[in-house]
């Protein structure tokens, strides 16, 4: 198969799916009340609720509704808030930015110590480095992140004062402060990855340690650090890079906890009331994204794979 | 030769290595001594556990973690047991390079080869990338790899078997080392290949006149090719001497059973090989005794209690650690295997129905990219009684056509008839009530047994299918057993992996055997043993064979092991026979020039026959995705014409019961006198 080919065959995959996705949640909001009754309030009766509905264009049939907003969706308009009429890409690409930007940093803390530190304890196990780092990973591990989060934050906003407790500077405005404000709950989110990465990778680098070639290499005279550089970190990878794909997902489930706790005024909140307020538009183009954002991570991921081994392409 | 010390380029004097484990400290190495000179080649032989390869990863510098290493290990006067001291890390990889067993495992599969390559030699050498990209193209050309500039990008497995081997030597070669280490580094590919790659190491070592050891467990691939062989036994030198002495005067009984043990090409057919009882020593601790006592038939009390020292006879150079020798004036070794021959196997006379029939079987893969055609339409039959072997390179189908024949994969189409009955038509029910008719021993045996299971309940699951219960069941369990050599009492509640390769190579011929079938089919099954384990399998199936009139097909890599067994043989080319005759006849004899190639490639125990000889088999095994047009055989045959290449020769019958399918078969010894190019063909 021509690399070519790859990624076409996998992009198709990927419209599928955000296809599939879109259309899902758009059936589930048809079920039950409308943001009609929202609107209207509890002493609204079912004659103006049917009006308003009428107005909104949510009396159309349900392929109706969901194929005109696809077709605005492909021409890049979500929409507008039915309650609000803020436009939905507006409500988006103000949560988004401080999600993704917490899941970002929250990603790299992780990689950035689980990698060096797997390479290091793989070539050392049982050592004191080995033992600490896997004793402290099963605790991050086994800690929920909202414990981990109050924790940080007693210790380094309330005792010592370094971080703000809460709050969000936008990267445009301060990029320091934005630091400062992002740092603790991007640390929140990148504890139990951290944990996990390092662990996977570990036992991944022990493996390779093993192999033939690894010999081969020692016997070639190199020195370890270049053999575990060049030699043994990068087929060392695979399950690490599939798993740092599949842990989006979670990554922005524990964005969503750590907004709430750190009050940030990320996506999270703005999808759960949402959903709250049956505001259809807003979830869909929240899903959407969401949804989006998982398929095209992994996507990258499988064409990493075969950018990491050369072997996976062509079998 | 005799042998200088003052010349000594590498210097190991009571070498040991500890390795502690939790049933307490092993030595794979316990107390070496050996020498080699600048220049000079050393063969290096052993069964598994014999420590030939802890020693060779001694002087590389690569042993394991957990290990230590005592006695004296200079290169060059450079100590190398010291650890990784500056002067000995500018030996490894440096002075001494290592070209290791399997080059699938032993390059890396996501560096491409000219980083491979390249890096010994930035490293040592402190080369540029420019000058380091030079060196590696003048390294590929010189292993004799086409094209190497293309082959810089690429990565391992786009490479053949045989081409990979040679990117591992151009890579051991990369900083012009003076002593090249061969670590069993042909073990893993077929018999012409394995010849290129002998040849070319011969030539690299005769050219830049370096000093090589050759580590085997095959006597045939050092015997013609090195000065000098070490026979190691666990983890000590048993004996060491020039090449032609060891093969005609061993003095050390292991040596002597070791080339025993060995079928040959030259030896009479189902011959019973000596064997040598028991298996492999335990590697735990380090006792006051000859290793070899326990297995040994000469062994006398001394031998149990008293450590025997290498020793020289004379200035020969001849040294061996044996208490009771044999007298140097003994039969050599391998004219013992000849005294004793099996009674010849019943043939059956002609006209007698065939027991197993294999009509037009073609089996195919489907894989990413196309199809593999695996076999493409065989054809023979096998009166009752007669052991037909299959030989042939890998991915020839020899493996393939096995399963399928009992069933163990689908067959595209043909039939295998059983006493008539088409086994490949025949209901999953009723084929399931017809398996105890035809059974099958695979290559692994450590394997193919289930790991959950014990010895006693890996034998019993087929009598269990075939609803056999209760006293009946375990009588013919232990039967089954000890008709194998496997005490039940000992054995039978062990696991597979707690046993010796031999042992469960016995256990699944046991498991095969208990059903009683007519038809056994063998598929490599001594391939994963050591010779002597082996020697004592295939007396086993001979045996077996001769007892119970069993009919079988012995497939097989190992032309003088299928030779040794068969009456008849065939032999496979990339999917099809191209060759079926009686095998002294096929052997002496050849018709097919595959076949006459073949068999100047088996690796010959014997340091007074010339491998140069014989014709060499150039290139690589084209891919089954696409074989050639007409003659599979035509681009790489030496006598290959246009005729080849526009029809495919059928296997007819080219001399009373041989078979061959060849335009111009070769007759007698002699080269093809250029026959018209019409008059042999029959269609």
């Amino acid at each position: 198969m021509s690399s070519t080919t790859f990624v076409a065959k996998k992009l198709s995959h990927l419209l599928a799916v955000v296809l599939l996705v879109s259309l899902g949640v758009t059936a589930l909001l048809s079920q039950g009340g409308t943001v009609a009754a929202q609107i209207l309030g509890p002493n609204a009766n079912a004659g103006q609720i049917a009006e308003l509905e009428r107005q909104l264009g949510l009396d159309r049939p349900f392929a109706e509704r969901y194929l005109s907003w696809l077709a605005d969706a492909v021409r890049g308009d979500l929409g507008e808030s039915l309650l609000t009429h803020v436009p939905v890409t507006e409500v988006i690409a103000n949560g988004f930015a401080v999600t993704f930007e917490l899941m970002v940093l929250g990603l790299g803390i992780a990689l950035l110590v689980a990698v060096p530190l797997a390479a290091y304890t793989a070539r050392n196990v049982g050592g004191k480095i080995d033992t600490i780092a896997t004793g402290v990973s099963s605790l991050f591990m086994s800690l929920p992140s909202f414990v981990l989060a109050i924790g940080l934050l007693y210790v380094f906003a309330v005792r010592l004062g370094m971080l703000p407790v809460s709050g969000w500077v936008p990267l445009t405005e301060d990029p320091v402060g934005n630091l400062r404000s992002a740092i603790l709950p991007s640390l929140v989110l990148a504890l139990h990855p951290m944990a996990t990465f390092f662990r996977v990778l570990r036992s991944d680098m022990i493996t390779t340690l093993q192999q033939d070639f690894v010999l081969t290499a020692r016997a070639k005279g190199l020195n370890t650090a270049y053999i575990l550089l060049r030699h043994a970190l990068r087929p060392s990878l695979t399950t690490l890079v599939s798993l740092a794909g599949l842990s989006i997902g979670s990554l922005m489930t524990g964005a969503v906890i750590s907004e709430v706790i750190f009050r940030l005024p990320g996506m999270g909140s703005a999808i759960v009331n949402a959903v709250t307020q049956r505001d259809v538009p807003i979830v869909q183009g929240l899903v959407l994204l969401v949804a989006l954002t998982y398929v095209v991570v992994n996507t990258l991921v499988d064409i990493l794979q075969a950018v990491i081994d050369p072997r996976v392409q062509t079998s | 030769m005799t042998h200088d010390e003052a010349k000594s380029l590498l210097r190991i004097r009571d070498l040991s290595v500890r390795i502690p484990t939790a049933r307490g400290a092993i030595w794979p190495l316990d107390g070496v001594d050996l020498d080699l000179g600048a220049g000079e080649t050393l063969g290096l032989v052993g069964e598994s556990g014999s420590g030939k390869s802890m020693l060779v990863r001694s002087i590389m510098g690569v042993t394991p973690a957990a290990s230590t290493l005592s006695g004296e290990l200079t290169f060059d006067s450079v100590d190398l047991a010291g650890g990784r001291t500056e002067q000995a890390r500018g030996v490894w990889g440096k002075r001494v390079a290592m070209v290791f067993q399997d080059s699938m495992t032993s390059l890396n599969p996501v560096v491409r080869i000219g980083r491979q390559v390249s890096e010994g030699a930035r490293r040592h050498l402190g080369l540029t990338a420019a000058q380091a990209r030079e060196r590696t193209l003048d390294l590929l050309d010189l292993v004799g790899i086409p094209d190497p500039r293309a082959r810089l990008a690429q990565y391992p497995h786009q490479l053949s078997g045989g081409m990979r081997q040679r990117v591992a030597i151009a890579m051991a070669l990369a900083c012009d080392p003076d002593l090249l280490i061969a670590d069993e580094a042909t073990t893993a590919l077929d018999v012409t290949i394995q010849r290129q790659i002998l040849d070319l190491l011969q030539e690299i070592q005769a050219t830049r006149r370096m000093a090589m050891i050759i580590v085997s467990h095959d006597l045939g691939v050092v015997a013609s090719r090195t000065d000098r062989i070490a026979v190691m036994y666990g983890g000590r030198i048993a004996e060491e001497s020039a090449t032609g002495t060891l093969f005609a005067e061993a003095r050390h009984r292991y040596t002597r059973a070791l080339l025993g043990a060995l079928p040959t090409l030259d030896m009479p057919r189902h011959s019973v090989l000596p064997t040598v009882p028991g298996s492999a020593p335990d590697p735990v601790g380090r006792p006051r005794a000859c290793r070899f006592a326990p297995r040994c038939p000469a062994a006398v009390d001394r031998c149990r209690t008293e450590r025997p020292r290498l020793l020289s006879q004379g200035d020969s150079g001849h040294r061996f650690a044996c208490f009771v020798p044999v007298e140097p004036d003994a039969a050599p070794a391998s004219a013992h295997a000849a005294a004793v021959a099996a009674p010849p196997a019943a043939t059956a006379a002609a006209g007698q129905p065939p027991r197993l029939e294999v009509r037009d079987l073609v089996c195919r893969y489907r894989v990413p990219g196309g199809t593999i055609h695996a076999v493409s339409g065989i054809s023979f039959a096998m009166p009752p009684g007669e052991t037909l072997g299959v030989v042939g390179e890998s991915g020839c189908g020899k493996s393939s056509a096995a399963k399928a024949i009992v069933r163990l994969q689908q067959a595209a189409s043909g039939s295998v008839l059983l006493d008539g009955t088409d086994l490949l038509t025949l209901s999953p029910r009723e084929m399931r009530r017809r398996r105890t008719r035809i059974q099958i021993v695979l290559q692994d045996p450590i394997a193919s047994l289930n790991p959950r299971k014990t010895v006693r309940g890996c034998v019993a699951e087929g009598l269990l299918i075939q609803g056999v219960r209760g006293a009946e069941l375990a009588a013919k369990v232990d039967d089954a057993l000890r008709g194998v050599g496997v005490d039940p009492d000992i054995h039978g509640g062990k696991k597979a992996y707690q046993l010796s390769g031999g042992q469960a190579q016995r256990v699944a011929i046991a498991r095969a055997m208990a059903l009683d079938p007519d038809v056994l089919v063998c598929d490599e099954p001594v391939s994963a043993l050591d010779v002597s384990v082996q020697a004592q399998v295939l007396n086993l199936l001979e045996r077996l064979k001769a007892e119970r009139g069993l009919t079988m097909l012995f497939v097989s890599h190992d032309l003088s092991v299928v030779r040794n067994i068969s009456d008849r043989v065939a032999v496979m080319y990339l999917g099809t026979i191209v060759e079926l005759g009686d095998a002294d006849q096929v052997y002496s004899a050849p018709a097919h020039p595959y076949t006459r190639a073949l068999i100047g490639a088996v690796p010959v125990p014997d340091p007074t026959r010339d491998h140069a000889s014989t014709p060499r088999l150039e290139g690589q095994l084209p891919s089954p995705l696409s074989p050639p047009s007409g003659c599979r055989f035509r681009t790489r045959c030496p006598i290959a014409r246009q005729e080849c290449a526009d029809n495919e020769p059928p296997l007819v019958e080219v001399a009373p019961g041989r078979l061959a399918a060849c335009h111009f078969p070769l007759t007698g010894s002699a080269e093809p006198t250029a026959p018209s190019p019409r008059a042999r063909v029959r269609q």
